[in-house]
């Protein structure tokens, strides 16, 4: 038996969960030194899970999935992790649960190719050319009637030179939209003609006694004063799609409310990339999507995968699954992992195992550094103790609590005695369950008398392993 | 001594960007006073100017001082963009020298993209639409 995991802030709990990881650990050679980076244990599948992070940089394998195996706690989200950390803020990474996908708002299938294109990044290059420096002088010159077009100077330095540009009614237009004034640094958009205003220079900035919050002081510019400003961007796919989709827009990336999105729209953006990919002008990065508790899918929705992975744009889809053998979601067929055997028949599969002692007083040290919580040596080994019998996730939790106790006692590291107390505040999984055979006669709703339940595919309670 | 050896050619690459950067600039430098030349003769109705070539004034015919300092533009703008592109090669090659030694910065990659042709916001934009005008 085991508890199911609150899923609903499953995100929220998981990035502070792992907080510590800062890699996979691994040395040039890729072989997994023993505590690096916050990894402990685990040497296989962090060796394994190394080789597919080079093999992404590489870009040898696309479209490829692997599922990461293994019970509660053994580091499956830690190693993911860790992936995300070695592969760069660059390369798309998206995590989800398996149970984002069950929503009302949107098919399944909707939901999975959205999460497939938030994974597959477009590399593109943005280049401007642009005036920029500071205003030394605006001279307009009025005509006597106000009816001929106006007419004027402008004149604009950097550190490196100055220069008098002639001016015509548009940029006149412009400049007193902007309430340019002299002493102001700004830019002017070579192609649109757009004028941004960058702030006040510094050497102006005793001009005026009383200035409000929002005067912004700034450099004079250096260096030439035609610049060219060239922008590397990852966009992905899906944040493509979703400023072409007519009906919002690109707010809508903002409220994170998109919708359906027409397959014509996808199909003629694929088309568009793909050109852009041939001129040169875009490069494809694919990135990798993570989805958690993989079992959580269904028959419709591993049907869609094992389609999807054959598309020539699919990410790398790494799963994990805490469950053995047991019902595919919706089915009354039993496979492993909850994965019908044809798609399991795709995966690469990593295992993590369970962790040994020293492992887990390794990894509740590392733990406590990241708590900023002090501990005595024997309360680590009680600790250590709780983590074997027990299990790790409920052990680390008693790292915060027992903390709480000790401030409250006033003392600056936590000792024995605190772990205890919340050791008998908190109950684990196996004491609360004792606790329930005693007193399930005091319960509401009573079923332990008969026998197991009829496990629906959809009801939360801990299935079967 | 490999690292004096090392060290020196890193010194030499990024001396060549610096003097690319200040060459950019007094190129930019004569852009912008021919500029200013090309709307002084535009403005002028006298048939004559004076030009100043190297240390010597000449009078010239207006229209041929306007066409040479118009060729001369064009020279220019092509010698700024060779030295950009030049400043970027060094640059990354810089990057490259010191990338080798942090695994984190895989040789340079990242200033791979910088070689690709640029793309302007606007065609990120209206794809579905402008797909469907062509059609």
């Amino acid at each position: 038996m085991q508890t199911p995991e609150v899923r609903d802030i499953a995100r929220l709990e998981r990035t502070g969960a792992h907080s510590h990881i800062h890699g996979l650990g691994l040395d040039e050679k890729l072989q997994p030194v023993g505590n690096f980076q916050g990894m402990v244990g685990q040497a296989k599948a962090r060796r394994a899970a190394g080789l597919l992070v080079k093999l992404v940089q590489d870009g040898k394998i696309a479209g490829r999935a692997i599922l990461m195996a293994g019970g509660p706690g053994t580091g499956k989200t830690a190693i993911a992790m860790g992936m995300t950390q070695e592969l760069g803020k660059d390369v798309p990474f998206t995590m989800m649960a398996a149970s984002e996908l069950f929503s009302l708002e949107m098919s399944k299938t909707e939901a999975l190719t959205q999460a497939f294109r938030r994974s597959i990044g477009v590399r593109i290059k943005e280049e401007t050319e642009l005036i920029q420096g500071e205003v030394v002088e605006i001279q307009i010159d009025r005509s006597v009637t106000g009816v001929a077009a106006k007419s004027g100077k402008l004149t604009m330095k950097t550190t490196d030179m100055e220069t008098i540009y002639d001016l015509g009614q548009k940029m006149i237009d412009a400049l007193s939209k902007e309430k340019v004034v002299a002493g102001d640094v700004i830019t002017i958009d070579k192609a649109s003609g757009r004028i941004t205003k960058l702030g006040r220079s510094f050497t102006r900035a005793r001009d005026y006694d009383a200035t409000g919050p929002e005067v912004k002081f700034v450099q004079c510019p250096e260096g030439e004063l035609q610049v060219r400003k060239e922008v590397v961007h990852t966009v992905s796919l899906h944040e493509i799609d979703v400023i072409n989709s007519r009906t919002q827009g690109f707010l809508a990336l903002f409220s994170g409310d998109t919708g359906e999105i027409k397959p014509e729209v996808r199909e003629q953006i694929n088309t568009k990339v793909g050109e852009w990919r041939e001129e040169g002008k875009a490069e494809m990065v694919p990135g990798v999507l993570f989805i958690d508790e993989v079992h959580m899918l269904d028959m419709e929705c591993f049907s869609f995968l094992n389609r999807a992975l054959e598309d020539q744009l699919a990410p790398i889809v790494i799963m994990a699954s805490n469950r053995g053998m047991t019902r595919i979601r919706g089915t009354k067929y039993k496979s492993a992992h909850g994965i019908p055997a044809d798609f399991l028949d795709r995966l690469h599969i990593i295992s993590t195992s369970s962790y040994s002692e020293p492992e887990i007083k390794e990894i509740l040290k590392i733990r406590c550094t990241e708590e900023d919580v002090d501990m005595a040596p024997d309360a680590l080994e009680v600790l250590t103790k709780i983590g074997t019998e027990t299990s790790l996730r409920y052990a680390i939790h008693l790292i915060t609590t027992g903390s709480l106790v000790a401030q409250k006692r006033q003392a600056t590291a936590v000792d024995v005695s605190d772990i205890k107390r919340a050791y008998s505040l908190f109950l684990d999984e196996k004491r609360s369950v004792q606790y329930l055979r005693e007193y399930q006669d005091q319960y509401l709703y009573n079923e332990a008398e008969q026998a197991p339940p009829a496990a629906s595919a959809s009801s939360p309670v801990p299935m079967d392993m | 001594m490999d690292f004096v050896k090392d060290q020196s050619e890193r010194e030499e690459v990024g001396e060549t960007i610096l003097f690319d950067r200040q060459l950019v600039i007094d190129y930019d430098r004569r852009r912008n006073s021919n500029r200013e030349a090309l709307r002084a003769l535009q403005k002028s109705s006298a048939p004559k100017a004076w030009v100043n070539l190297g240390d010597m004034f000449i009078r010239l015919p207006t229209d041929t001082a306007s066409s040479m300092v118009q060729e001369e533009q064009g020279r220019i703008s092509d010698a700024v963009d060779e030295t950009r592109e030049r400043i970027k090669e060094n640059a990354k090659k810089l990057e490259e020298m010191d990338g080798l030694k942090s695994a984190t910065q895989k040789n340079g990659a990242h200033l791979k993209a910088f070689d690709l042709k640029p793309l302007s916001a606007q065609e990120l934009y209206h794809i579905a639409q402008s797909a469907k005008d062509d059609n």
